[in-house]
């Protein structure tokens, strides 16, 4: 074991920046243990009595910086030594900054972007209807990142937009792609055809990272925050994108995204799609596709059926090979084969909510009892997340486990935590996982995971099970973390990984049926 | 440059009024994003000059021009000294701080009758929300160990040591096993210290009747702070040892009322200070609820 604790005197960093370096760097590979604290009498005691006490530690007084860390060996040291001090230096670089200092009004940001027509506003919910307003007014599109928006105000907004033919993209919208520009959580999406328009964050990147992956394009992505749909609001900017891309020449196909809209607001929107001049498929998750196809529209019941539909009403000779192949039922049986009577259970862990959902859709049909926080069916409700009795998919991203805390798509911990539970629950029979990269995700988000899965993997075998992991990297090869990288980092510790968060869906099913077909 | 104060507490309006400012010296100790923290010399205390969306604390001052506290911000350097000029306005290199027309707010906790069934359903409540909410990495695993069971799956290191430190507290409410939690954890107020001040401010709201908790608050207002821990945190637990403690938790203590959504707006907005400090000092007033219910009917 080596041991060495970097002193920084007079260090003031705030207690958010002092707790994420902490859990960063206990997160490194060869890391043992390591404590980033203030030099007081009482951690230094703490320090010295798991031996990790220096001089130079010895002799710090309060308001220095501690930074101990303890690790397999040298080398591993002294690569973690660099990185905390890349870490603190990088923070103090930025905020130090000569010449692009970030400008903090809306009206500095005007000033210095004169030709800009999109402001992306993340500010706290009780500030952010205000300042859209105010970009509005200034005859700029809005994408509002910002949740806590009353729908009162949201409504207000999008009225004030739709009369100006500005977009409002959200409240709480994560994720859009406009001339190629991923803003928010988005992916390095190819060039082509396809307008998007869609009330769901990940479902918009999955469908756009499959139209990419299949060798096609899209013209803009548009995100209309998650309560679009909603009666109250009525569905006003998915009518105003609807409108925009049929005007648009670069777009021949438009698709709409979302989980099954109200009543009155699904026959507005399926009205306007009548009046449209372009093929229009419709990706409504648990939607009523005779309904929608009496409208003209193209029904599609998954995220992934609804990117090859969008292909489908773009190049009619295109085909699709959806079936599993050789290697992969062979895989399968072999995992099955290795349960005990015990584990009967898929427990799906998921950072995105449409792709808990679709989830939800693809494994209802074949497993009896699954539940979900994301639920809408009563039976279907989990009420209680902490509960894992029965098939179970997370979104681990919903609001009651991210109050306060960071998103797991920026944060894995949340996440981490829970992989490891549900490794140690007997019932478990696989764990199926989504991870997003692209901009906006985390840097290395299967690394940030990589160390709990072997764990949980541990775990199982140290109690006479064998756990086997289902994964879907949710990303295109153009995007900054590497999908080849990020996927072979899993495939190193023997997961599978799934071209499509439907394939994953239905590869954890097919595992835990033990043998058992999928209906189609 | 000039950056007028809209919104102050009233107990550091008072001082500076009323002191002969041309005496108050005093040195900047840290800066951050939205807060620039002041040691003045004589009298001594902690002052800060913040933005508007900071949570009030006591001897905090805040503007809602941020384009000039953003000018300040860049120009301060720790160590930079400060001064009062002759129409007692604050100067800071060649910023002058007015903050003569500013309104004031009120950090001082009131004194309350003890009220059980309040004290026990707040107690409840908020041990039930902290396990739900709370954010870990300070005290609150080794809190939820305790009075839930639960286990750590990944043991921190603080984890286990915290638990020890609080079952001595909880066994004796004595000075020596207070200050074992002085300094202690991580963070610029590290975690046992926002637990100190949430556990004094029930205390001083409730407890004040009882001569052994005079006596504590008394012992503890004679320990010199400043070399257990840091700067901002000694003071922190030394306004509230005076009954000064940070608005949404001067108003928590307090609240009577069996509100549930304004106690959650006031829970949300503690829980949102800091990285796991609003959490610790909750865990602070849980477990100053508990030791009132477990003394119940003791003079």
């Amino acid at each position: 074991m080596e041991t060495k604790v970097v002193i920084e005197k007079n260090a003031y960093h705030d207690s958010v920046t002092l707790m994420s370096l902490s859990g960063k760097v206990l997160q490194q590979e060869g890391v043992v243990d390591a404590v980033v604290s203030m030099a007081t009498k009482m951690n230094k005691d703490l320090l010295a009595n798991v031996g990790m006490m220096t001089n130079e530690a010895q002799s710090a007084s309060e308001n220095d910086l501690i930074i101990a860390i303890k690790t397999e060996d040298e080398d591993t040291l002294n690569s973690i030594v660099e990185y905390v001090d890349k870490q603190l230096n990088s923070k103090k670089l930025a905020s130090g900054k000569k010449g692009n200092e970030a400008v903090k009004t809306l009206n500095g940001a005007i000033h210095a972007l004169p030709d800009a027509n999109l402001a992306v506003i993340s500010v706290p919910g009780e500030f952010a209807a205000r300042e859209a307003r105010k970009a509005l007014n200034k005859g700029l599109n809005v994408m509002l990142f910002s949740d806590n928006v009353s729908i009162e105000d949201e409504r207000e907004l999008k009225e004030l937009g739709a009369k100006n033919n500005l977009l409002v993209m959200g409240p709480d919208c994560g994720t859009a792609m406009i001339n190629q520009k991923g803003l928010c959580f988005a992916n390095e999406v190819e060039k082509g055809g396809v307008g998007l328009v869609a009330a769901s964050g990940t479902g918009l990147q999955e469908v756009a990272v499959q139209i990419d992956r299949l060798g096609y394009g899209i013209t803009q992505a548009i995100g209309t925050g998650g309560r679009d749909l909603h009666e109250k609001i009525g569905g006003i900017m998915m009518l105003e994108g609807l409108k925009l891309l049929d005007k648009d020449d670069n777009t021949k196909v438009i698709t709409l995204i979302s989980k099954p809209p109200a009543k009155a607001v699904q026959d507005k929107i399926l009205e306007k799609v009548k009046e449209i001049s372009k093929p229009v498929v419709i990706c409504f998750l648990d939607g009523d596709k005779e309904v929608v196809e009496e409208s003209g529209a193209l029904f599609a019941s998954t995220l992934i059926e609804g990117a090859r539909q969008s292909i489908r009403a773009l190049d009619k000779s295109a085909t699709f090979n959806t079936e599993l192949d050789k290697d992969s039922k062979e895989w399968i049986k072999q995992e099955s084969a290795k349960l005990s009577d015990s584990q009967n259970y898929v427990k799906g862990l998921f950072c995105g909510g449409t792709l808990t959902a679709e989830a939800l859709s693809v494994l209802r049909e074949n497993l009896e009892e699954v539940k979900s926080n994301v639920a809408k069916r009563k039976e279907e409700k989990l009420n209680d997340s902490s509960l894992s009795d029965s098939h179970i998919l997370l979104d681990m991203g919903d609001d009651e486990f991210t109050k306060g805390k960071p998103h797991p798509m920026i944060e894995p911990n949340l996440r981490n935590e829970r992989i490891l539970k549900e490794a140690e629950n007997p019932n478990t029979a696989v764990l199926l996982l989504d991870f997003e990269i692209g901009y906006g995700a985390h840097e290395d988000p299967v690394g940030e995971s990589l160390q709990t899965l072997i764990q949980a993997q541990r775990m199982a075998k140290d109690n006479n099970r064998y756990l086997p992991i289902v994964a879907y990297v949710c990303g295109t090869s153009k995007d900054k973390q590497g999908l080849k990288e990020q996927e072979n980092k899993l495939r190193d510790i023997g997961v599978f990984i799934a071209d499509s968060n439907e394939m994953a869906s239905k590869v954890a099913g097919l595992i835990t049926k033990k043998g058992g077909q999928l209906s189609e | 440059m000039n950056i007028a104060i809209d919104q102050m507490d009233n107990k550091l309006k008072q001082a500076l009024v009323e002191y002969s400012t041309a005496n108050i010296t005093g040195e900047v100790v840290s800066t951050f994003e939205r807060v620039i923290n002041i040691k003045l010399f004589y009298p001594s205390c902690l002052i800060a000059i913040a933005t508007d969306n900071v949570i009030s604390a006591p001897y905090m001052m805040k503007t809602k021009n941020l384009k000039a506290f953003n000018e300040l911000q860049r120009r301060t350097k720790i160590g930079d000294s400060i001064c009062f000029n002759e129409k007692k306005l604050l100067i800071i290199n060649t910023c002058t701080v007015d903050y003569t027309p500013a309104k004031t707010w009120d950090n001082s906790i009131n004194i309350k009758p003890l009220n059980y069934s309040v004290v026990e359903n707040k107690y409840n409540n908020l041990k039930t929300y902290l396990s739900e909410f709370g954010k870990t990495g300070g005290i609150l695993t080794a809190f939820l160990m305790r009075e839930e069971g639960t286990h750590q799956i990944i043991p921190k290191m603080y984890d286990s040591y915290f638990k020890v430190i609080l079952d001595q507290l909880e066994t004796e409410l004595s000075v020596d096993n207070l200050q074992q939690f002085i300094g202690l954890g991580v963070g610029l107020t590290p975690s046992g210290d926002d637990f100190i001040t949430g556990l004094l401010s029930v205390l001083y709201c409730y407890a004040q009747h009882q001569s052994k908790i005079t006596e504590l608050i008394c012992s503890l207002k004679n320990i010199n702070f400043q070399n257990k821990t840091t700067h901002v945190s000694s003071y922190m637990i030394s306004n509230a040892l005076t009954g000064q403690v940070n608005t949404p938790l001067k108003d928590y203590i307090a609240l009577e009322l069996d509100n549930k959504r304004m106690n959650k707006q006031l829970i949300d907005s503690i829980i949102s200070i800091g990285s796991t400090s609003g959490t610790d000092m909750l865990v602070g007033v849980c477990f100053g609820f508990k030791y009132l219910i477990k003394n119940k009917g003791r003079v």
